[in-house]
């Protein structure tokens, strides 16, 4: 059969995406930025197509940031004390720390982050939710609501529910076997979602019972939780829909995030979900990306304190996420306090995402990620893209093991909390 | 609010008797008068380029064409019969269309000759070119005069950010996370915060729920008298906490000022200029005007003049003119920043000032010996005036270093209750700047003046978009609740003791 235009694109990208970990990019090259650095995006790919950790040259542990991840390194053993190569070490985690519900353990200490249908097309929320199968972790529906495209993955799916009701239906609440919250984002904390006009075609809207092509904005927060008794009541309400899940609560990072924390926990749920300020986003204020709520390093060491002593550290599981890019990424945030992470943007930028920002638009997105758009959408291929995004898990894994026999731990959560573990280089204010 | 005898000014519909009014800023599109420089620059290995189409052209076309099953298909009834229904016609187009559908989604290589002569201006910086064919595309790089944007302390995207504002009337809403750095000097080193569950306003910035960004600037008395000897509340209200500072009169020409007086009728604010500047507007544009004097030109607004209801008066060095040589019923003293501001600014008010307009150079940094930032003076001398208690008698205002929008609600956390923008009106305005850092010249340019009220415009509904997302987030219905108000900032100092002051230090990377 003769090739289309999109095929011959689709096929252009996926070879190309292959040469450029090893292409040479000028000083004043517009890919990268201080957070997803040029080099961290080319090892991305490189980890995407391989499976492994890019053999040496490019920098895949840091980013340019200046501080909070990029300023802290790890004490590692001298090569004589860390443990051998054939030590089998466990980065498996359990996501249920209370005597009710479902008792999941997760391959990986990550899962998928939220991303709307809508925000992002249906090819890319199902090749992450084949991913999440494959390594048996999950993926979120983010709210936008739940496309019958994901139902054969759906004990890997996390439903979303948020300020917007996008979508939420009950049955979507009863196939799962997780459920979040999503109180507010990183990005965008305070203001609820965006969906701007341009990507809310008909398809989206009749799957969020909306008016095609006008702008949805999320109200901010949710109208039936005024306290901390009405959010129990919330996960109470879920609960009762469907004993059997898990219910993760998604908060943003404000300066008494741990009193929030204790909330969540006092309200019954299982694990609390930290979005920093510097999330990854399908549209928002640039304003409020970079002015409203703290990143996420601060956050972590502060939960954590506050739930270590209240004692109840031991009952609730903490995710972290915005600005994760890395599995030295994942390690620090464990090191501060966190039992695992949240990625998103890692995952896109697997199968070809270069950070350009344009995905607020309909038509935005080159390589078709955050794009409603039907002919951009097929740029992307749900078995390619899928291997990708499990080949950055592998590379993930093994890099989280090496950096754990280095620091003599067999086991992801011996390194819990550790900050002992670390070193900082950042500015000090004594 | 107006008392017996206030002046125009203080009557003109701002008061807050009257009907009520939701206040909210006029927009329109207004596209750039001059061309703004690329954001990005494919660049194109043009002699590869002409072996790609040659490349295609051959496997789409060529091959195509000369396949042995075509040629066979002539001593056939096929090809004929194609030929005439014009399936061969339309099988032929439809392989063109993909010979020729380029890489861009943008529309970058739609020009009539492609990648020969790309259209930069309608590149965004996706690099799916790059992507698509790595040896044709050498990289996508900054534009160059792009880069040169940066003076002062924007960086070239905050002057693309103004312009855009300017533009489109709204703020710069983007996909994917935050670009920048985890932290900076300055305004960069707070977060704003902002309430996760419980909160008083419910409905955010998209809601229904008005929430004010008005300021009083002038003098409140400490307590209410009811003996009839009470002196009037003397106060002008502005919609948002922003002053136009035209004080830099070489940065001005005609165009400038006319634009500046109308953009601050139609956003309900005012505008600074120096008196001489000042009596050259019309009387309709001095209603939206602030005269700035020096002590040697009190006698130019004194009685028999113009009335007057707030003027400032810039103040260099001691002893400090007496406020009652002031004929205007608000007196603001407009000082410089420097190392003893604090006390000069709590003795002036103790003069019987109405408020304190700090001053600091354009970026807002090293200011005096201790090389403070405008924000650091801003809460020393709030911290000062609270201490004393008089914070609430007064008002604060601050200039220099207020570059963006968000900056505006950091400083009013800070402790200042209206702030006072000057490059970046010029910017709006697209002024020709010229030099680098903190040297440079801006050299105002002709315009409609209609055009650039609209400008300055769309650029205070942007940053009042701004103001008001920061004020939801947080769950408050009034920005005068955010004045002072520290504890809602998140500053870096702070939060690194906390998270990591427990971390073996290493040295500086």
């Amino acid at each position: 059969m003769w090739p289309s235009a999109i095929q011959k694109h689709r096929e252009n990208l996926q070879r190309g995406l292959e040469r450029l970990p090893r292409e040479v990019f000028r000083e004043d090259s517009a890919l990268g930025h201080e957070g997803w650095t040029r080099e961290l995006i080319l090892a991305t790919y490189w980890q995407a197509m391989t499976g492994r950790p890019p053999p040496g040259g490019l920098e895949y542990r840091v980013g340019n940031r200046g501080d909070g991840f990029d300023s802290l390194g790890f004490k590692y053993l001298p090569p004589s004390e860390r443990l051998p190569e054939d030590e089998d070490i466990d980065i498996s985690l359990p996501l249920n720390r209370k005597s009710y519900g479902p008792a999941i353990t997760i391959s990986c200490p990550w899962y998928g982050a939220g991303m709307s249908y809508g925000s992002v097309s249906l090819n890319f929320m199902v090749a992450r939710a084949k991913a999440a199968q494959m390594y048996n972790t999950f993926t979120s529906t983010g709210e936008g609501g739940y496309p019958d495209a994901l139902i054969p993955y759906k004990d890997h799916v996390i439903t979303q529910v948020s300020t917007g009701m996008f979508g939420v239906r009950e049955e979507t609440l009863l196939r799962c076997r997780f459920m979040e919250f999503k109180y507010a984002q990183g990005a965008k904390p305070g203001l609820g979602g965006h969906l701007l006009a341009d990507k809310n075609t008909e398809t989206v809207a009749a799957m969020r019972e909306a008016v095609p092509f006008v702008s949805l904005y999320q109200p901010f927060p949710f109208h039936s939780v005024y306290s901390v008794e009405d959010h129990k009541k919330h996960v109470d309400w879920a609960r009762t829909i469907n004993p059997n899940m898990l219910v993760s609560v998604k908060v943003s990072t404000p300066i008494d995030v741990d009193m929030v924390a204790i909330g969540i926990y006092y309200a019954g749920a299982h694990i609390i979900h930290l979005d920093g300020g510097y999330g990854g986003t399908g549209a928002a204020p640039e304003f409020a990306k970079k002015n409203i709520a703290m990143p996420i390093e601060f956050a972590i060491p502060k939960v954590h304190r506050y739930l270590v002593e209240e004692g109840v550290r031991d009952d609730i599981v903490v995710m972290a996420s915005g600005g994760i890019r890395t599995a030295h990424d994942i390690a620090k945030a464990i090191a501060l306090g966190a039992d695992g992470c949240v990625i998103g943007s890692a995952e896109a930028i697997a199968v070809g995402c270069t950070q350009c920002g344009n995905c607020e638009r309909g038509r935005g997105c080159q390589v078709g990620i955050a794009t409603t758009d039907a002919e951009l959408s097929q740029l992307l291929d749900v078995e390619w893209a899928a291997r990708r995004i499990v080949n950055l898990y592998r590379a993930w894994a093994i890099e989280l093991k090496n950096i754990l026999r280095a620091l003599g731990l067999r086991s992801i959560r011996e390194l819990r909390g550790r900050k002992d573990l670390l070193v900082y280089y950042g500015p000090r204010y004594d | 609010m107006g008392g017996p005898g206030a002046s125009p000014l203080l009557l003109r519909g701002f008061e807050l008797s009257g009907p009520y009014r939701r206040f909210r800023i006029e927009t329109r599109r207004a596209p750039p008068l001059y061309r703004e420089p690329n954001r990005y620059e494919p660049i194109v290995r043009k002699s590869r380029l002409a072996l790609l189409l040659l490349r295609e052209f051959h496997t789409y076309i060529l091959s195509e064409v000369f396949k042995p099953s075509n040629w066979r298909a002539l001593f056939t009834g096929r090809f004929y019969r194609e030929l005439v229904d014009g399936t061969l016609w339309s099988k032929f187009r439809a392989r063109w269309r993909v010979l020729l559908d380029r890489p861009c989604i943008y529309g970058v290589f739609s020009g009539p000759l492609g990648g020969f002569r790309p259209r930069k201006d309608l590149c965004t910086g996706c690099m799916r070119c790059k992507q698509e064919y790595p040896d044709v595309i050498e990289d996508v790089v900054w534009g160059r005069e792009f880069r040169s944007m940066a003076f002062l302390g924007y960086r070239p995207e905050d002057v693309y950010t103004i312009w855009y504002e300017a533009r489109e009337g709204k703020e710069l809403v983007k996909g994917m996370g935050y670009r920048g750095p985890f932290a900076g000097p300055g305004w960069d080193s707070i977060w704003l915060d902002m309430s996760e569950i419980v909160r008083p306003t419910r409905d955010g910035k998209m809601g229904r729920e008005y929430i004010s960004t008005a300021v009083d600037i002038g003098r409140r008395p400490e307590y209410l008298k009811f003996d009839g000897e009470s002196t009037p509340v003397k106060t002008v209200r502005i919609e948002l906490p922003v002053l136009f500072d035209c004080a830099e009169t070489g940065w001005l020409n005609r165009e400038t000022i006319a634009a500046v007086v109308e953009a601050a009728r139609r956003c309900g604010t005012l505008a600074l200029f120096r008196v001489d500047t000042y009596l050259t507007l019309p009387a309709s544009g001095r209603l939206y005007s602030i005269p700035i004097i020096t002590p040697e030109q009190v006698n130019r607004l004194g009685p028999g003049g113009p009335a007057i209801p707030l003027v400032e008066v810039e103040i260099q060095g001691e002893p400090f003119p007496p406020r009652s040589g002031v004929w205007a019923d608000i007196v603001i003293a407009r000082v410089s920043a420097d190392d003893s501001i604090e006390e000069r600014a709590l003795r002036l008010v103790q003069m019987g000032y109405d408020g304190i307009h700090l001053t600091a150079p354009p970026d807002g940094r090293n200011i005096g010996g201790a090389r403070r930032h405008i924000k650091d003076v801003i809460r020393a001398v709030h911290t000062r005036l609270v201490h004393a208690r008089v914070r609430d008698q007064v008002t604060l205002l601050a200039t220099g270093g207020i570059l963006m929008g968000e900056h505006v609600p950091k400083a009013v956390l800070c402790g200042c209750d209206a702030v006072g923008i000057d490059t970046s009106l010029h910017i709006a305005l697209q002024a020709r700047i010229t030099g680098r850092g903190g040297v440079f010249r801006v050299s105002p340019r002709r315009f409609d003046p209609e055009w650039g009220a609209q400008r300055l415009t769309n650029l205070m509904a942007a940053w009042h978009e701004q103001f008001i997302e920061a004020l939801s987030a947080m769950g408050k219905r009034d920005g005068r609740r955010l004045r002072g108000d520290v504890g809602r900032g998140i500053f870096y100092e702070d939060m690194v003791r906390e998270a990591f002051g427990d971390i073996e230090y290493a040295g500086a990377r």
